[in-house]
């Protein structure tokens, strides 16, 4: 009877109910946006690693992040491959540079990546089994995700990057990043054409490990045959570092997480004034309550459950919202969002701390229900 | 001489006799009641005494701000008690925690002035939620609403919200609230305020029903006295103190036992209530002397029960004068001639007697003299 009073005392004013709900509602599809593009951009930031193989990187020590990493001498691999546990290395450069659309001589951003043309280094299926189609000079291999501006991504199209003409000789799915609209992948002597990056120097050096090496061993042993001007991760520091650089250092990330943390506070002054409201009404009721010998327990738990009811009723339409709204921004910007499990219930445990945070607010103010004053 | 054989009663009038037969259900002694704290503390409560036995309609009067309210929730376990006694349902008050106080609660019903209904539940779901306080089988929790609203006249009305209600409606539905669970105490602020003659009655009548049928104790706090006929005991509060507590049936008898004494004949029904309730209780074992001859009369008395004989004793032997049984009176010759006892009287059965102090008595006779005056005086100038 406790939850049938609560929810009768919820629904009992439709039109406020609604309004309420709606606002609720409101912030929490805010915050599964802000959420939704936090996330996207994450998983985007360490699309590329993704696709390539090794257990330990080495970067220049100028490194800060995929978009700035530096350059080091590749000598510094052939150091590396002769040390014991390693099994092979191999290269990776990154460069940014801009893509001009043959069509319509526009513009746009691109990553370019150079690759060995050893396929043990590529985990991406698409890529790996195409390395050859990059082998001539000039030839790119483009990512089909990349931005509509790039125009015809296909087979046989030219382009131009750096007043340079490129063939496009293959295609692959990726999906952009944040940083730049598409990516392309050549072999490192078409990269160093590209760009005008010394071919001896590298942005990524990759390294495998012996299956039955240790491999904190190995980059302990690495680490002190390789000099000071480099840094060595493995492959998890690495994928974190580059999130973590993302999440904290780059201002998009910063933005998302203040505008979770402004939603989740406009959510939360929503219900508090709703359930203020509805305790101030009902002050009398639960006073009521108590002087009939209802527990104080009883009555703050008709609070919490109208919080939860509140809660409840508001993030079902907002997930439902925020799946339709997920799709869309994944068709129109390619951003590779999903409003997977983990997401439903992290904004679902938001809510539920919203709620409680604005409950325990609000129903402060039971405590002004004396049922003395009744009489 | 024998000396006499009498138990004195200290209590208050009320008790005179009830107190002999049952355990009351509230019993309130030397309250004090203070609100504020510090330089502000104002007392509001000066030693009330009150008890209420089983089956008692009480009905407590007083202007506002006299201490009524407060003496209310006090009882209702609602305020924590700070100096003196309260005892409900044989569970002292005193030193409660909330959690104690709130299952005391459970055992009392409330009717309030504003009937406080939920404003989100139907007459139904609110007597409904209300039973949950205590054990029902699951039909109970069907059938006992709607049982109760019938009775209250609300069959047709039981699936409504408060909003539909008109204001005699829901005042009976609060009052279903405060009576499904058959509480032994009911505690009623101006119960009837809302409601017009007839329903008011209705629900005066089912209250006085419940008290009868159930050995419930019923507390009302009301100006409307046309329920005053329903009270077994009206008593009435001046300032913070419990300045009279009459007894209706006793207090009436005594008055019609009073009327028959020429000296009261002509004293007016105010005063002879006054009276009434000045009178103290004590008991006499058969065989043993009430009055003594040639003793200075001091008291008048009158026997509420029991029998009596007045005699005299010349040369030891007694000579029997008088036979006295209830509502007789004696002992007022001695006191308005100041002249000794002419008789003794002895209780020939054991035998409650009302008695009066002397200054009181004088003062009443007094009293009254001067009304007839007043009374002569009005003819003579008419």
């Amino acid at each position: 009877m406790g939850i049938a009073l609560s929810w009768k005392n919820t629904t009992q004013n439709k039109k406020r109910t609604l309004a309420a709900v709606s606002g609720i509602a409101f912030s929490l599809v805010l915050i599964f946006m802000q959420v939704g593009f936090l996330d996207g951009a994450t998983t985007a930031s360490t699309l590329l690693y993704d696709c390539i193989d090794f257990d330990l990187i080495v970067t220049s020590d100028r490194y800060e992040s995929m978009m700035s990493c530096g350059r080091f001498d590749r000598i510094y691999m052939r150091k590396a491959a002769v040390e014991p546990g390693v099994a092979g290395t191999g290269i990776l450069n990154l460069a940014g540079k801009r893509w001009t659309n043959p069509d319509t001589e526009e513009q746009c951003s691109i990553l370019l990546v150079g690759v060995d043309d050893d396929p043990a280094y590529v985990l991406h299926p698409e890529i790996r089994d195409n390395l050859s189609q990059v082998a001539p000079d000039n030839t790119i291999m483009l990512d089909r995700l990349s931005h509509k501006d790039y125009g015809d991504v296909s087979v046989g199209t030219t382009g131009t990057i750096q007043d340079v003409d490129v063939r496009v000789t293959a295609n692959f799915d990726l999906g952009v990043s944040l940083f730049t609209e598409g990516s392309g992948v050549t072999n490192h002597k078409t990269f160093a054409r590209l760009t005008g990056v010394p071919a001896r120097m590298a942005s990524f050096g990759l390294i495998k490990i012996d299956p039955n090496a240790n491999l904190q061993d190995v980059k302990r042993r690495l680490r002190n045959a390789l000099p000071a001007d480099v840094f060595l991760f493995d492959r998890d520091e690495f994928i974190r570092q580059e999130q973590a650089f993302f999440i904290s250092v780059k201002p998009v990330g910063i933005v998302f997480q203040t505008g979770v943390l402004v939603s989740f506070m406009v959510g939360m002054v929503i219900l508090y004034q709703v359930l203020s409201t509805e305790v101030s009404n009902r002050l009398s009721e639960y006073a009521t309550l108590k002087a009939v010998g209802f527990s104080t327990a009883f009555i703050y738990r008709i609070g919490i459950n109208q919080a939860l009811f509140f809660s409840v009723l508001s993030y079902s339409p907002a997930l439902i919202v925020s799946l339709l709204l997920y799709h869309i921004i994944r068709i129109a910007s390619r951003l590779p969002m999903h409003l997977d499990p983990p997401i439903a219930l992290f904004v679902l445990a938001l809510t539920i701390v919203m709620c409680s945070v604005s409950g325990y607010l609000a129903l402060r103010k039971l405590k002004h229900a004396d049922p003395a004053d009744l009489f | 001489m024998i000396p006499m054989n009498k138990k004195q009663s200290a209590a208050a009038p009320e008790q005179r006799f009830a107190s002999r037969e049952r355990t009351p259900s509230v019993d309130i002694r030397d309250v004090n009641h203070y609100y504020g704290a510090g330089e502000n503390r104002k007392q509001v409560l000066f030693h009330n005494n009150l008890q209420l036995y089983p089956g008692e309609i009480v009905i407590m009067t007083g202007p506002s701000g006299s201490g009524k309210t407060t003496l209310l929730t006090l009882i209702g376990a609602l305020r924590s008690v700070q100096e003196g006694n309260v005892t409900i349902l044989d569970r002292e008050l005193k030193g409660l925690g909330r959690s104690e106080q709130e299952r005391i609660r459970t055992n009392i019903g409330f009717i309030f002035q504003a009937h406080n209904l939920f404003e989100s539940l139907t007459a139904h779901e609110t007597i409904r939620l209300v039973m949950q306080l205590h054990d029902y089988s699951r039909s109970q929790y069907v059938t006992r609403p709607a049982e109760i609203l019938t009775e209250l006249g609300l069959a047709d009305r039981m699936h409504y919200k408060p909003e539909n209600l008109s204001g005699g409606q829901r005042q009976r539905v609060a009052i279903g609230r405060a009576l499904v669970n058959h509480p032994k105490l009911i505690l009623a602020d101006e119960p009837t305020a809302a409601l017009d003659k007839d329903t008011g009655r209705k629900v005066v009548t089912m209250l006085q029903e419940r008290a009868k049928n159930e050995a419930c104790t019923i507390l009302i706090v009301t100006h409307d006295n046309r329920i005053l006929d329903v009270a077994d005991r009206i008593v009435n509060m001046v300032d913070g103190y419990i300045v009279s507590n009459i007894d209706v049936a006793e207090s009436l008898m005594i008055c019609n036992f009073l009327k028959k004494c020429k000296v009261f004949a002509k004293t007016d029904p105010t005063l002879l209530a006054d009276v009434a309730g000045k009178m103290t209780i004590e008991t006499v074992v058969a065989g043993n002397d009430i009055i003594t001859e040639g003793e200075v009369g001091d008291k008048f008395y009158l026997i509420r029960s029991g029998t009596a004989e007045a005699y005299r004793t010349v040369n030891s032997n007694v000579t029997t004068l008088k036979p006295y049984v209830t509502g007789d009176f004696f002992g007022e010759l001695a006191l308005l001639s100041n002249a000794p006892r002419g008789a003794s009287v002895r209780a020939t059965s054991e035998t409650d007697l009302l008695v009066l102090d002397k200054a009181i008595f004088v003062d009443v006779v007094k009293q009254s003299k001067n009304f007839e005056d007043r009374l002569k005086d009005v003819f003579f100038h008419k």
